[in-house]
């Protein structure tokens, strides 16, 4: 009886929550003029040639790219941050609270006035791109991969350290207490205990980093300037502008884009559960 | 055909230096022209082998894109550009003049560049003196109407302001909204009724242009044009040719000859005052496509809007079901009849829609390329080819392009011709021209006005010292000296040092800081407390060395640049000077920040809440239940709406809350409370807890996960001790779970916290901080003021100071949670 309280209770809450999912497929496949007249009937007929047809075709490549960059991003980002938010959780030192403010507070400061002196330094990073040490004569890191690889680490891994720091500080000292006592480093201990037991909270990590460099539009718009090097997040705007776009093909355009997420779904869940059922801790 | 074509080829060759490959880039926001635009730069790169040119198209944050790439240097700015975006550029001598060659002949049609281009157009957006846009197309507003509906009561599109009143008054005895007209703040500000007001003031302040004219011995006084010029009412175009100096404007404004709390303007906005009347309900929350849904459900009789919805409207009629579809018409803001202040008629306020500016980068050879390929594409087979591409791609047009020669398809040319001929505004008065926050607040006063908060006089008191204030601004702006004899701009232009270098190479300051970081270290370790092993410090130092390289490198140069710009005066395009304190004192008196602050801490702490209580009870029902199966179903489904694309959350809570079609409204006049009907987003009260709610049921899939991982974590013996001593479920929660996922709840407060004081994308599209001040927050004024005021200077300190407030908050939450652990 209880159990079938709170799941039609689940039920009808997640039936709210996916009325914008819903909203998304069947703007799918509808014109503007279906849209302004109709926004919540079924569609009258499937545009799978025309949107889906153009979205898979030109979207391709900008996908294939994403992805690329997000892979990249979330090792960096899971490798620093499970690693530093261990040091932050588990060990004593000198200056911790300071150094952990130092890292927190980048986060505080708006994104908006950091963007143009991150972009004539990315440009004048010296000796690359054709700079010399000084970072005079070339591009520096744009139109290449680096210059989103590494302020996504750089960038990433603050969030990711806030949230790995929070979830080792709640494992049960006595795990790291006994290894300690057997002599284990830690890097053992971070690597055989904090790491396999925290798998729920570096999946949400992995997921959560993907998604937002997966959808990230100023950064790589103004870095990257080769087409072929253009994301997912660039390319899904080509198809309109302003008020007056075909708003389903747009719609259909994100649709096909969201696939590689909705598989990180399901790999990444596969991975949070198993480290929830783990055991360990249940013992 | 072969002679024209011979022509071609040889003339430009002989216009241009031989030289090495060179790369012309091209920026432009307008994505419906893309293809087109493609198609002609791939002709002239056959024409011309040795040349590349690079398009670009940004559909949105256009203006950031452009800022960023001319703070690069020479090198990254595009060398064609919608320069209107950047307005203050032209007055810096960023631009090229384009007044000497506009005359010459153009290369690709044997006939001077000027005779195939729209002249009084180009006459429009001339700046000191010179010729800087080179417009492709037309944009103007125009009243769209039903005919059927016109038709059903026997009623005939008006010619004069009192007929549209009166059909107006008809259609309203008939139970029909007359007009739908797109009222929110950013309709008020840059588009529709900003429009329609600027119109209004032409009419009503057009027997003063002779006074503004430049007269001799002025700097810009032009004898051919100005001497012997006759003001001619009945000629929309009389004053086009004519010379106003724009000093002589802003003195008459200082000199009370134009008074904004004068009988002209309370003539104008008690007229617009009578007009609104017969918009539909709850204007002030609506958006243009709002606007437009009602016109096209025929919920509204006539739209306001501009041409760029004739080319949509016929695509959505082609794709409209039968009983949907309808005819219908365009007609001109009528005349002003029977006013005696009103001598003029009511011109065209509209402009180039697609208009580009050449890049100044001091390379003589390479600017002249790029003007050789300007002209070749704004030549009209150039233009025909764009044309073409796009209507065959069901792209739409902003307007009618403005290349002679250029053929439409006769019915597209019948539609667009009431948006023609109608002459140009010469003397707009509507807030300061280079002064957009003059033009801001005027929008929030004419908000509160029309929105019946504060009545006409306190309207046009507020608009006159708006605009005393505004008046040294764009004095500033335009580095006047009040003195029409003397040519400020070229004055000022040799001193402004474009492509500047930073002064101190970033290479210098990253080393800097990270010395002085080793420097912290070193003495953190030296001073290592007694009983603490130095061993502990050395490991953790040297296993934290990547995240700090990487955050050193990357993220502390940008931030404290970003910050340290907080204490200059850095107008956009212009070098920074260091002024201290001075917009700090500033903020202390901003209206807008303080109004802001007081809408900011309701929407913290109503966040507050969304980000923890909601996720936590859905982990708690989702641990609740039994099967397995389930668990993993709910666990993953409500991660699916993370993919939504914003555009329809905002689409669909425009929806709920619309005033006329709205879910709300209708569900509310279902139940039978049909007297609490709102317009949601378009009253001063309602509009923030409108914006609040939005989201609902907010479960966000990052709070459900972490909560999740740690209700699921609970080991099994606390669980065991817990069925021992708590009774019931509740008390499980509140001494147990409670308590135990309070890590998790400090790091949700602490990420609410720092996401709800910088974000304000949410509002800067749903309302852009309107009705009025009325879901104005800080970030939010951060933005205007860095972005659409080009006060950088001035944005960059407000968001210092939310760098410092949440500092604090964040501090203070950790030391409260501290004794409260404790």
């Amino acid at each position: 009886m209880k159990q079938a309280a709170i799941l039609s209770l689940l039920t009808v809450l997640l039936a709210v929550t996916l009325i914008p999912f819903y909203a998304t497929l069947t703007l799918s496949h509808k014109t503007n003029a279906e849209i302004l007249t109709e926004f919540w009937a079924w569609p009258t007929q499937a545009h799978w040639k025309d949107y889906y047809g153009d979205a898979i075709r030109t979207l391709g490549p900008y996908m294939r790219n994403s992805i690329i960059v997000s892979c990249v991003s979330v090792l960096g980002v899971l490798a620093l941050a499970s690693l530093s938010g261990y040091v932050f959780a588990r060990m004593r030192f000198t200056g911790k609270g300071a150094l952990y403010m130092m890292l927190l507070s980048l986060m505080m400061i708006p994104g908006i006035l950091t963007l143009i002196p991150a972009f004539n330094w990315v440009k004048g990073f010296p000796l690359a791109g054709g700079n010399d040490w000084l970072g005079r004569g070339g591009s520096g890191l744009l139109d290449t991969w680096w210059v989103l690889w590494l302020p996504y680490w750089a960038g990433g891994q603050i969030f990711g350290i806030l949230l790995c720091r929070t979830f080792f500080e709640t494992l049960p000292e006595e795990l790291f207490e006994a290894a300690r006592i057997d002599g284990a480093s830690d890097l053992f201990l971070y690597r055989s205990i904090a790491v396999p037991l925290s798998l729920p909270i570096l999946a949400t990590l992995a997921i959560m980093n993907f998604f937002g460099t997966y959808n990230d539009y100023v950064w790589p718009l103004v870095t990257l300037s080769t087409p072929a090097r253009q994301v997912f997040s660039i390319g899904v705007t080509k198809f309109g502008f302003e008020g007056n776009l075909d708003l389903g093909a747009v719609m259909a355009g994100y649709v096909v884009g969201s696939i590689p997420l909705l598989i990180l779904f399901g790999v990444g869940m596969k991975y949070y559960v198993q480290g929830l059922t783990s055991g360990a801790l249940k013992a | 055909m072969k002679k024209a074509l011979l022509f071609i080829l040889f003339g430009a060759t002989l216009v241009l230096p031989a030289g090495a490959a060179d790369v012309i880039k091209l920026a432009a926001v307008h994505v419906n022209y893309k293809e087109g635009i493609e198609k002609v730069a791939a002709n002239y790169m056959k024409l011309h082998p040795g040349v590349r040119v690079e398009t670009a198209f940004v559909a949105s944050d256009y203006d950031t894109y452009i800022r960023t790439q001319f703070s690069g240097g020479r090198q990254m700015a595009p060398d064609l550009y919608n320069g209107n975006f950047t307005a203050s550029y032209g007055a810096q001598g960023r631009w090229v003049p384009l007044d000497g060659v506009l005359r010459q002949v153009n290369p690709y049609t044997g006939k001077p560049w000027i005779d195939t281009l729209d002249e009084n157009l180009i006459n429009r957006y001339k700046l000191f003196g010179h010729f800087f846009y080179i417009p492709l197309d037309f944009i103007e507003i125009g009243v769209f109407y039903n005919k059927d509906v016109f038709d059903r009561y026997g009623l005939k599109p008006p010619t004069t302001w009192a007929e549209m009143i009166a059909v107006c008054r008809r259609l309203k005895a008939e139970g029909i909204t007359p007009f739908s007209v797109p009222s929110d703040l950013n309709s008020m500000w840059v588009q529709h009724i900003g429009w329609l007001a600027r119109l209004m003031s032409d009419a009503y302040f057009r027997d003063l242009t002779p006074l503004l004219a430049s007269r001799p011995g002025d700097w810009d006084y032009d004898p051919a044009r100005n001497a012997g010029w006759r003001q001619n009412f009945a000629d929309p175009y009389d004053d086009m040719m004519l010379i106003v100096s724009s000093e002589r404007k802003l003195m008459a404004i200082r000199d009370g000859i134009i008074r904004f709390d004068g009988r002209r303007m309370r003539a104008i906005y008690g007229r617009l005052k009578e007009f609104s009347r017969y918009w539909q309900p709850g204007f002030l929350g609506t958006k243009q496509d709002a606007s437009h849904r009602l016109f096209l459900n025929q919920e509204a009789a006539m739209e306001i809007t501009t041409s760029s919805a004739v080319t949509a409207l016929m695509k959505e009629m082609r794709e409209l079901k039968p009983h949907y579809r309808f005819d219908w018409g365009v007609f001109a803001i009528p005349n002003i009849t029977g006013d005696p202040l009103c001598k003029g008629t009511t011109r065209g306020v509209g402009g180039a829609g697609a208009m580009f500016t050449v890049t100044k980068k001091d390379l003589p050879d390479h600017e002249k390329r790029v003007i050789d390929f300007l002209q070749y594409l704004t030549t009209p087979a150039s233009m025909q080819l764009i044309i073409d591409e796009t209507l065959r791609r069901q792209r739409p047009l902003t307007g009618p392009p403005v290349i002679k020669g250029v053929k439409l398809p006769p019915d597209l040319e019948a539609r667009f011709a009431p948006f023609l001929g109608l002459g140009y505004e010469k003397v707009p008065l509507v807030g300061m021209d280079n002064d957009q926050e003059s033009n801001f607040q005027w929008a929030a006063a004419l908000q509160d006005y029309l929105g019946n908060r504060i009545d006409l006089d306190t309207f046009l008191r507020r608009y006159a010292a708006l605009m005393k204030e505004a008046l040294p601004r764009s004095l500033a702006a335009s580095y006047s000296d009040m003195d029409p004899t003397t040519n400020d701009v070229e004055r000022v232009r040799g001193r402004i040092k474009l492509w500047a270098q930073p002064v101190l190479s970033g290479t210098v300051v990253v080393a800097g800081l990270m010395l002085l970081f080793m420097a912290f270290l070193a003495v953190g370790y030296a001073r290592t407390p007694r009983g603490l092993p130095r061993r502990y410090t050395r490991t953790a130092y040297l296993l934290l060395a990547p995240t700090f390289m990487l955050v050193i490198l990357f993220l502390y140069y940008p931030a404290l640049s970003g910050l340290m710009s907080a204490f200059t005066r850095w107008e956009e395009g212009e070098p920074q000077v260091f002024n201290g304190l001075e917009n700090f004192r500033r903020m202390a008196h901003d209206p807008y920040v303080r109004d802001g602050a007081v809408n900011q801490v309701l929407i913290l702490l109503c966040n507050l809440l969304k980000a923890t209580v909601v996720p936590f009870a859905v982990a708690e029902l989702i641990v609740a239940l039994k099967n397995r199966r389930f668990q993993y179903f709910f666990r993953t489904a409500y991660l699916i709406p993370m993919i939504v694309p914003g555009m329809v959350t905002l689409l669909i809570w425009g929806l709920v809350y619309d005033p006329q079609m709205g879910i709300l409204n209708h569900l509310l006049s279902a139940v039978g409370l049909g007297n609490l009907r709102r317009a949601w987003l378009g009253e001063f009260g309602l509009a923030l807890p409108s914006i609040i709610f939005i989201g609902f049921p907010w479960i966000g899939a990052f709070g459900l996960l972490i909560y999740l991982a740690g209700l699921m974590n609970i080991p099994q013996s606390i669980i065991d001790s817990a069925r021992m001593d708590c009774r019931g479920a509740w008390q499980r929660i509140r001494h147990i779970d409670i308590p135990i996922v309070r890590g998790q709840t400090r790091l949700l407060v602490i990420l609410t916290l720092i996401g709800s004081l910088q974000d304000f994308q949410t509002i800067l599209i749903l309302t852009d901080g309107g009705p009025s001040t009325g879901t104005m927050v800080p970030s939010l004024r951060m933005y205007h003021c860095a972005f659409r005021f080009s006060h950088f200077g001035y944005g960059a300190a407000i968001g210092f100071a939310l760098f410092l407030v949440i500092l604090a908050l964040t501090i203070l939450n950790y030391r409260y949670l501290k004794t409260v652990e404790q």
